[in-house]
């Protein structure tokens, strides 16, 4: 991925370093090949492998400290990972570094390898969870990256490789701006032009493959701390290959697939690339340039710098060993949105959660409760570092801190994991599975015969109220507003279809055309701020607005285990930016290569704040409420709960 | 009524429904055309003839193309026209001035009396009248070419520095002004919603993004509310002007006008004369027009078989929700539309 | 100058005035009082402009002083004291009053046919199958239902009963008599109603410069709920209603319009008979001038008095 702000502020030398290994690097690559060391996992390692062999390879290049400064340089920017390495090493142990390095790999490699093995079971998993609302195949698309990637041979790829950075070399002479949108970008935007990258290669079958897992590889040498990029490239890989929206199966297709979106977006490819290329070519100015381009990006969407990066670091720790299988899919899931939904988010991490505490082993001489504590702790980090966490996750997860240590410390740990899973299978039951029926049995009091249902976008909660209704044989129609990029009104409108309740879909900007007809509006939620303000998918705001314009009720339905002590009162403040590249219209369209337009930036925010003023009211299992009421439920909620 | 249409109001017609011409300025060229080819090669011999011809022509295209309401606008203005100049001839024969007969009023009413209220008979011929409207009409083309610019040039009265201006779609209007602001003014940011499902709101990023010194943001329809918090000001086009000051304009324009109304923001809009028209909103059906729905969802769609789908293509946004109009004569409040109203039209023309 | 003050007596100007009002049940006092100066203008004979002008003072006066609100009757007699001096020539006295006998009569048959001019300007926003709440009776309001109800449009009304008198009930007779489907509700039920309803329309006995307009209590309220409701709030008026008067609040409206003459010396305890509606709570004023919005009345009234 791209530059990082620690490494913005590693020293000269150290980046100077960096840039001459990254020169280096395809002869190293060749060395390293020969060595046929860690043939499995080349790709991903090239960066520490690289730097490993250098000192092998041309003594005369580089010293035994200037491998040494670029390995603490990736230990800074691997961060609070508990598993550094030793961070002071001299001189004399580059060796024992070396090796440790290697195992470091083989971690990696054994990591990757069960994760790719849990996928097939999480494939499973999503399914079951019905919240989840993913499309398997795409699950199954993204197994098959990581096999095809480790079956290539490293020959080829160091090949492709040189390729793919005349090819990046090239590239980076145009548009050079554009590179710092690369920042910007949000995780999927990376994979895309990855992908695309490969295509520039022109290779084939196999061979695009290779690439596609070199051109990450050249990311990294970008950002030479991130040593886990391999285990990282290939999961860009393969959300990418989502993003794009491939189903099939093979992994051939996908590459495929890949080219063709490539060549949709050729220069998209071509500015990710640049940026490192330049870098090697010219390691001395370098520093001066990136700090440019920073500033330049810093230019570009002043009001949401403190929005810009938030997921953009988050693969660094895919590859993390204390990291949980299950947490470490849940992660990637949760950054490429296939669990999406602030309950199936929760659920996801729950049954997450009760595979850590099953799995997990007390050190010795630690006590269970604090060391579970301070794992669960390192997961949910990594969770946020992914895509900041739901407020219904991090509520869940105060739960479970809460639970935790109330622990007997004198019982044994097996009946204490039974505890504790009982715990968050109960959580799961009466905050999420009981209250929405609580809630469903509210609403239904609401609606009746000859009722115009207005909801937004799609909410399962919603989804279950009008399902019930349609049970009770209540004669009401559904309006369903969507809006762009996501789209998500259509699975709603599916869902209902499904049921057979009689729907209308409009886009947003339609909404004055059919409030007319709406005698109550039905909105989901992300979130209920401890101020009354609603947050939501954005969009909801103006439902509201219109609704409140057409004397329409508003009902926000909301579990009050999303409820939120945050105080909040504008949508800019705290919020997610998704994928800007979702805005840009399949075809022909004069937002292609915004990237290449320093000054116009596609803005895709996730959510939106509701003024209470513009909710009727907040059906929750307790009671249907007004807005005003969340503080008072939020203290007395302790009660209700655990 | 028999009237046939003229080859050229079949042609005008035609084109404008097979999108070969397209916004409000061309297609008020275009009738305006055939206005004056009406007047100079139409054999007609009184000013009531010609306003027969006008009126009959202008009621086809109106038929025709019930949402362009500029074609009825321009014929109106053209009635007026045909009005003044044949009073004016009137009154160098007669010295007979009255200049009260443009508009109704309390004091019309009062001072009327036997003598003066004797409509004005047009059937009688009048020399000269082709000639003056000819003339009349080179002043309305004028106006017409240059209604864009004169609303630019306003662009510095209204916008300051490191602005925050939000705008929805893309209108001609909107993309001068913007151009105009932003080679006057440093650091604007301007934020274009994209307006789906035509998202034409792309275009004008994409053009606007040609300028210096200026940061587009482009959001999807949703974020408007978002985003209204930061907005100083929101500059919009509008298809046509109501008789109340509302608007019919591009549909999402109402949520943006209420989301500023909700946060303060002055809405302006931008309006050259020609798209006032004097006519209220009473009927939703004849008011709006639906457009295809293909783009708001695929017709093969599994969900899209049961469901209505609807793409409008207008919204009315209400007159308490705009702040200024701009036109090519200057601002105007809301509540100053029906006075430009009453001096643009003769109130016997508002129903042609 | 008492001999005027005779000559006025000796033309009962009163019982005249309510004469006219007891014959024709339909008209607005405001015409009959138009018709009554008419009327003087032409049974006497004046010498001078003064004479005149005191004459048709007095007479407006003497109408004030009946029992019927005083609204219309102020703006038609001002009005018509407008269109005295607009009129007059530098010709001779009983030349002028021929002149302006005759303009008079124009000028009475413009107003007479206002109601016609504006129901039918109303008729394209009375739509098939709406509902409309009305406030009490008014006859320009009735004009209008009834011409919709001929034009084969079908629609609800909801009249509220309109304070102490009866007039709710009549004009819910009057409509059904017509076939119009109608529900006579209490004044306090208008909000209630209001929620269901598509539009608000009502009469008014004066409009004042502000556009806003004085008519029957309770239209404040109404006009608030439909505010509040964000239902159009639409006033039929003929323009000889339009009235000099800029009120700031309700209690800034002059006393004789708010009370019948009898509690005048007493109004702590009686209850007004009509209350002003600020022009923000109005969407449109159907006129015989035609639909305006608020801020355009003004515009008249400047037009007519500058």
């Amino acid at each position: 991925m791209v530059v990082t702000s620690e490494q913005g502020s590693t020293s000269f030398p150290v980046s100077k370093q960096k840039k001459q290994r990254q020169r280096n690097r395809p002869r190293n690559k060749r060395n390293r090949s020969q060595d046929t060391k860690i043939q499995t996992q080349i790709e991903s390692a090239m960066q520490k492998a690289g730097s490993n062999q250098q000192p092998n390879a041309s003594a005369a290049d580089k010293s035994r400290e200037q491998v040494m400064a670029e390995r603490e340089a990736k230990k800074l920017a691997k961060q609070s990972k508990k598993q550094k390495q030793p961070p002071n090493q001299t001189p004399a142990t580059t060796i024992i570094t070396e090796v440790e390095q290697t195992t470091i790999t083989q971690k990696l490699t054994t990591t990757t390898t069960t994760t790719t093995k849990s996928k097939d079971n999480n494939n499973k998993n999503q399914l079951s969870l019905a919240a989840a609302s993913i499309t398997p195949t795409t699950a199954a698309v993204a197994t098959n990256i990581p096999v095809s990637a480790d079956s290539i041979t490293t020959g080829e790829k160091t090949r492709d490789q040189i390729k793919a950075e005349r090819e990046a070399k090239k590239a980076a002479k145009h548009a050079a701006k554009s590179s710092k949108s690369v920042k910007a970008n949000n995780v999927d935007a990376v994979p895309q032009q990855l992908n695309n990258l490969h295509v520039a290669a022109k290779t084939t079958g196999n061979e695009t493959a290779a690439t596609e897992v070199s051109s990450p590889a050249d990311q990294e040498k970008k950002k030479p701390p991130l040593s886990k990029a391999e285990r990282r490239a290939v999961q860009e890989a393969q959300r990418a290959a989502k993003a794009q929206g491939q189903t099939k199966t093979k992994a051939a297709p996908i590459t495929q697939a890949a080219a063709s979106s490539a060549k949709a977006t050729p220069k998209v490819s071509a500015t990710p690339v640049k940026e490192p290329k330049r870098d090697s070519e010219s390691p001395a100015k370098s520093p001066v340039k990136l700090s440019t381009l920073k500033a330049e990006r810093e230019c570009k969407m002043k009001l949401f710098n403190h929005l810009a990066s938030a997921d953009k670091d988050a693969s660094l720790f895919v590859n993390d060993p204390n990291l949980h299988p299950s947490m470490a899919r849940l992660g990637v899931q949760y950054a490429e949105r296939t669990v999406v939904g602030s309950n199936a988010r929760c659920i996801a991490f729950l049954h997450a959660l009760r595979q850590v505490v099953r799995d997990f082993e007390t050190p010795a001489k630690k006590e269970f409760g604090r060391s579970l504590d301070v794992a669960v702790k390192h997961h949910v980090d990594h969770l946020n570092k992914c895509r900041p966490l739901a407020v219904s996750v991090y509520n869940a997860y105060k739960q479970f801190k809460n639970q935790l240590t109330q622990l007997p410390a004198d019982q044994p740990e097996t009946e204490l994991k039974d505890q504790l899973e009982h715990f968050i299978d109960t959580y799961i039951e009466n905050q999420i599975g009981k209250a929405a029926q609580a809630i469903s049995s509210s609403m239904q009091e609401k609606i009746t015969d000859g009722d115009v249902l207005l909801t937004f976008a799609c909410s399962s909660l919603i989804q279950f109220i009008c399902e019930e209704a349609k049970r009770r044989q209540v004669a009401f129609r559904v309006i369903v507003v969507d809006s762009r990029p996501f789209c998500e009104g259509q699975e709603m409108l599916r869902r209902l279809h499904a049921h057979g309740i009689p729907c209308t879909y409009v886009l947003i900007n339609a909404i004055g055309y059919v409030m007319p007809e709406a005698t109550k509006v039905m909105l989901g939620a992300h979130a209920l701020l401890a101020n009354g303000y609603v947050m939501a998918r954005t969009g909801t705001a103006q439902v509201a607005l219109v609704a409140n314009a057409h004397n329409v009720p508003v009902l926000v339905c909301c579990e009050t285990h999303k409820f939120s002590e945050r105080f909040q009162t504008d949508a800019i403040v705290y919020n997610e930016l998704c994928d800007p590249n979702q805005l840009v219209m399949s075809g022909k369209c004069c937002l292609n290569n915004w990237q290449t337009k320093s000054r116009l930036t596609p803005l895709n925010l996730s959510y939106d704040i509701t003024p209470p003023e513009l909710v009727s009211a907040v059906v929750t299992e307790v009671a249907i409420l007004p807005c005003t009421s969340v503080p008072v439920i939020l203290r007395i909620k302790p009660d209700i709960g655990y | 009524m028999r009237e046939q249409p003229l080859r050229e109001v079949t042609q005008l017609i035609h084109a404008i429904e097979m999108g070969l011409v397209e916004g409000s300025y061309s297609i008020t060229n275009k009738t305006l055309d055939i206005f004056k080819y009406i007047i100079m090669s139409k054999s007609w011999q009184s000013a009531e003839a010609l306003m027969q011809i006008v009126r009959a022509q202008s009621r086809i295209l109106q038929a025709a193309l019930p949402q362009e309401t500029v074609t009825s606008n321009i014929a109106r203005r053209i009635l007026k026209m045909t009005r003044e100049e044949f009073d004016l001839l009137q009154a160098k024969v007669q010295h007979f001035a009255d200049d009260s007969q443009a508009s109704l009023s309390l004091h019309k009413l009062v001072t009327q009396t036997s003598e003066n209220c004797v409509s004005v008979d047009y059937s009688l011929p009048q020399q000269g009248l082709r000639e003056a409207l000819l003339d009349h009409l080179q002043e309305v083309e004028t106006e017409l070419e240059t209604s864009s610019e004169n609303i630019s040039v306003q662009a510095e009265e209204h916008i300051h520095s490191s602005e925050i201006i939000l705008t929805l779609g893309h209108s001609r209007s909107v993309e001068n002004f913007l151009k105009r602001a932003i080679k006057k003014r440093q650091y604007l940011t301007i934020i274009v919603a994209e307006c789906a499902p035509s998202c034409r709101g792309h275009n004008l990023a994409a053009t606007l993004a040609q300028e210096k010194n200026v940061e587009i943001i482009v959001i999807p329809d949703a974020s408007i509310f978002a985003m209204m918090s930061r907005v100083n000001k929101v500059i919009i086009g509008t298809h046509s002007v109501l008789a109340n000051g509302g608007l019919r304009a591009a549909c999402g324009a109402y949520t943006v006008a209420l989301a500023a109304k909700h946060y303060s923001v002055p809405v302006i809009v931008l309006a050259p004369m020609y798209k006032l028209s004097p006519l209220h909103l009473c009927e939703q059906d004849a008011f709006n027009m639906v457009g295809c729905a293909e783009d708001v969802i695929a017709y093969d769609s599994l969900p899209a078989r049961d469901a209505k789908v609807y793409s409008p293509i207008f919204d009315y946004v209400p007159p308490e929700l705009v702040t200024l109009f701009i036109s090519n004569t200057g601002g105007h409040a809301p509540s100053y539309v029906y006075r430009l109203l009453s001096e643009l039209y003769h109130p016997e023309d508002l129903e042609i | 100058m008492p001999q005027i003050t005779q000559s006025a007596a000796e033309f009962d100007v009163v019982k005249y005035f309510l004469q006219l009002l007891e014959d024709d049940k339909d008209m607005s006092s405001g015409i009959a009082a138009i018709k009554t100066l008419l009327m003087i203008l032409e049974k006497k004979q004046f010498g001078t402009i003064h004479i005149l002008h005191t004459t048709m003072r007095e007479a407006v006066a003497a109408m004030r002083n009946t029992d019927l609100s005083i609204a219309a009757i102020v703006s038609a007699g001002e009005l018509f004291c407008r269109f005295i001096t607009l009129s007059l020539d530098d010709k001779h006295m009983e030349e002028c009053r021929q002149i302006m006998l005759n303009r008079g009569k124009i000028f009475l048959t413009k107003l007479l046919n206002s109601r016609q001019v504006i129901s039918q300007q109303a008729q394209r926003f009375i739509s098939d199958g709406c509902r409309i709440l009305t406030h009490s009776r008014s006859r320009v309001v009735l004009k209008a239902l009834i011409a919709a109800s001929q034009n084969k449009k079908s629609f609800h009304v909801f009249v509220t009963q309109g304070g102490t008198g009866n007039s709710g009930e009549e004009m819910v007779q009057e409509l059904q008599a017509m076939g119009i489907d109608c529900t006579l509700i209490l004044d306090s039920a208008t909000g209630y109603v209001m929620e269901s309803v598509d539009f608000v329309m009502v009469g008014a006995e004066a409009v004042v410069e502000s556009g806003g307009i004085i008519n029957r209590i309770g239209s404040y309220t109404m006009g608030l709920c439909a505010r509040e409701m964000k239902k159009p709030f639409y006033v039929l008026s003929e323009s000889f209603k339009f009235s000099r008067l800029y009120p700031l609040n309700q209690r800034d409206l002059p006393n004789e319009y708010k009370y019948s003459r009898k509690h005048l010396n007493d109004v702590s305890k009686v209850h007004p008979l009509v209350d002003y509606t600020p022009p923000a709570y109005i969407t449109l004023l159907f006129t015989d001038l035609g639909i305006l919005t608020p801020s355009a009345v003004s515009d008249e009234l400047i037009k007519l008095y500058m």
